[in-house]
């Protein structure tokens, strides 16, 4: 496949899921308060749907973007991440000045923080599986695997961990993680 | 014995201030009868039954212009005593909010100060003096304090409660541990099954009055309704604020307190599980007519904390403002209650422990931080308090910041842990819904110098202190 320069091939692709994610947020947050009520509802469910599509799915469509331009694996993991890891420290900041520097660092491996990162693991690698069909039916390439060692293992691994922290509605892991968070921060000695 | 104290005994008393002393003590004697702990001299105490549920909202009855919901037995009790239109927490938290109404203390004095932090068995709580006082005492329901174990409850006859998904419970098939004991319940649904055990412990023979603290898991989230009550106002416009959006509960942080739903969904539940209490709270009223103690009940509605639905962009409670702090309270006791309807004073959460001891005729002890609203029940236009403190402690993992914050009754001052959100001042009388911040405009600039003051106050007056753990 004919590899693009490094800025069609990684910067483009992940700076318009990113661009989708910012200006979902953006127009989500002001149309609020628009009037009419119509306006508000329509722009308030198309914001909705953008950044839906940006944090959570926006690895099928930087990755589908990514292969296409010829990236390689690992750049096509990066161009993946960029939106959840942008959204992550954007949440994390939040964060920051309420809580001590240790339990700040803690947040990184709560469910909503964990979660677009191992989605976009999992979003990465079904579209893996249909950027290699795709492939191999455009050009009848038969040299490319429709799964391989990479792409199966971040699909399995993205699979597991939203199955994890989403098991039992989420309760599961959230228990698991505040009850760790107490022994660690609270009762560091163990039960009172 | 101090010096000065030896000096006024030993001292030589003049004419005029024996006949003081003398005429002191004899008003003193003849006012005895009358003082609150001979009240009940002679006569059964009134029996107490306190109904707390979990982020019930001020508006949500049918009493209080709710355009959907319908609260036929919560309005009762509003319609023969009192409602408290203007009740507040001290802090918008279940764990803290239930400690403030058993100890009538501020958080950061009995110590529970979020929903991590340990219930201190030293804590002394109404329903240890009112058995002290003579009655039958039975906790049931909701305890959802911190510890990996339940507290030591001095003075509670009966301890029913629950454990399941760290003391939150859950609406279907939930344990119960029966004084001790780990019960399953299957196919219970719990505020009927929470109801059946009231009634159990009401119905019971007895010579001494009794008070029953119970205390449901609904309307906490989950929001599940019973079987029968699942389509109940489907289809009806839920009249949600203008700003509240279907996905309000998924944006803006709002996914860290648990709401992964669209609102309207988790409202209209919301609003089906209100319903689901009413009809429990029907069966109470009922027996305890049929039993004839209806009017020797001192019957107490509460929420421990509102919950916002979209107002200001926000799910859940926690914040400062009204739609968060502010709790339904109504109390019926027609021996006590003057005259029935609304009252306008602002009470708080904390003020419940004194007014069940004061209605009692029991002392009220001096570490409760709260006041008697019993003045309010018999006299409706008796001025209350002027201002309070609320206050909120960062509790992980939600990105809240610290807050205390004073509420007049025209103004609200609220001031966040440094370093992090901007202080907020709202003109309640042209602004209720708390819209404009006004703190950096002219008005905002006048009127701030003196809630600052007030604020420094009553965190003076109660001693308060910052919690950075939680």
């Amino acid at each position: 496949m004919e590899q693009k320069p490094v800025f069609q091939r990684i910067v483009i692709p992940a700076a318009a899921v990113l661009a989708l994610m910012i200006v979902s947020i953006n127009l989500y947050d002001a149309s609020r308060w628009w009037k009419p009520p119509f306006l508000q509802t329509f722009f308030i469910h198309l914001s909705a749907l953008g950044m839906f599509a940006g944090i959570w799915l926006g690895a099928m469509i930087g990755n589908t973007l990514a292969f296409f331009r010829g990236a390689t694996f690992g750049e096509r993991l990066l161009v993946c991440l960029a939106t959840p890891i942008v959204w992550d420290a954007k949440v994390l900041s939040d964060f920051i000045g309420i809580f001590s520097g240790a339990e700040v660092f803690y947040v990184c491996f709560h469910a909503v923080l964990m979660g677009p990162i191992f989605v976009a693991l999992l979003c990465m690698g079904i579209s893996e599986i249909w950027c290699r069909i795709l492939y191999r039916r455009r050009t009848g390439d038969r040299s490319v695997k429709i799964m391989d060692f990479k792409s199966g293992l971040v699909l399995i691994v993205g699979f597991l961990m939203t199955f994890l922290l989403l098991y039992n509605g989420g309760h599961s892991f959230y228990y698991l993680y505040m009850d760790l968070y107490s022994r660690i921060f609270l009762h560091p000695g163990g039960p009172q | 014995m101090t010096g000065r104290e030896k000096d006024w005994f030993s001292k030589e008393l003049s004419r005029r201030e024996v006949l003081k002393i003398a005429g002191t003590a004899a008003l003193a004697g003849m006012m005895g009868p009358l003082a609150a702990g001979r009240l009940w001299a002679g006569e059964k105490k009134p029996n107490i039954l306190f109904i707390l549920t979990d982020d019930h909202r001020y508006d949500a009855f049918s009493c209080m212009g709710h355009p959907v919901v319908k609260t036929p037995n919560l309005d009762r009790i509003a319609r023969e005593g009192a409602l408290f239109r203007n009740t507040f927490v001290t802090t918008s938290l279940c764990s803290p909010s239930r400690a403030s109404f058993l100890t009538g203390q501020y958080a950061h004095t009995h110590g529970v100060v979020t929903n991590h932090t340990m219930w201190n068995d030293r804590n002394v709580t109404f329903l240890e003096l009112v058995k002290k006082a003579g009655y039958d005492t039975a906790f049931i329901g909701k305890w959802h304090m911190p510890g990996n174990r339940l507290p030591q409850l001095r003075g509670v006859d009966e301890f029913i409660t629950f454990t399941k998904e760290g003391g939150q419970g859950v609406y279907y098939d939930c344990p119960l541990i029966i004084n001790g004991i780990e019960t399953p319940r299957p196919g219970k649904y719990i505020t009927n099954d929470l109801t059946d055990f009231a009634l159990r412990f009401i119905e019971k023979k007895r010579k001494n009055p009794f008070c029953l603290y119970l205390s449901h898991k609904a309307v906490h989230f989950g929001f599940r309704p019973p079987e029968h009550l699942k389509t109940l106002y489907e289809g009806q416009d839920l009249h949600l604020p203008p700003e509240s959006d279907t996905w309000a509960t998924l944006t803006n942080n709002n996914i860290f307190v648990g709401a992964p739903l669209p609102m309207h969904m988790l409202y209209r539940n919301y609003l089906r599980v209100v319903a689901s209490v009413d009809e429990q709270v029907g069966r109470l009223l009922g027996l305890l007519e049929r039993m004839g103690e209806l009017d020797n009940t001192v019957i107490v509605y509460a929420g421990d904390n509102g919950h916002l639905f979209g107002e200001h962009g926000l799910y859940d409670k926690r914040n400062a403002y009204e739609e968060s702090m502010r709790i339904p309270l109504l109390i019926r006791y027609p021996k006590l209650v003057g005259r029935t309807g609304p009252r306008d004073q602002m009470v708080l959460n904390i003020d419940l422990a004194p007014t069940l001891l004061e209605i009692i005729g029991a002392e009220i002890p001096s570490f409760m931080q709260g006041r008697s609203m019993a003045p309010f029940l018999k006299n409706p236009s008796l001025e209350g308090r002027d201002a309070f403190l609320y206050e909120h402690f960062p509790v992980f993992p939600i990105p809240i910041p610290g807050i205390t914050a004073v509420r007049t009754k025209d103004f609200k001052y609220i001031r966040y842990q440094k370093g992090t959100w901007r202080d907020q001042l709202f003109d309640l009388r042209n602004d209720p819904r708390e819209l404009h911040n006004i703190i950096g405009t002219k008005a905002g600039k006048e009127a701030l110098p003196d809630l600052q003051k007030r604020l420094e106050q009553l965190k003076e007056e109660t001693r308060y202190r910052f919690f950075t753990h939680g």
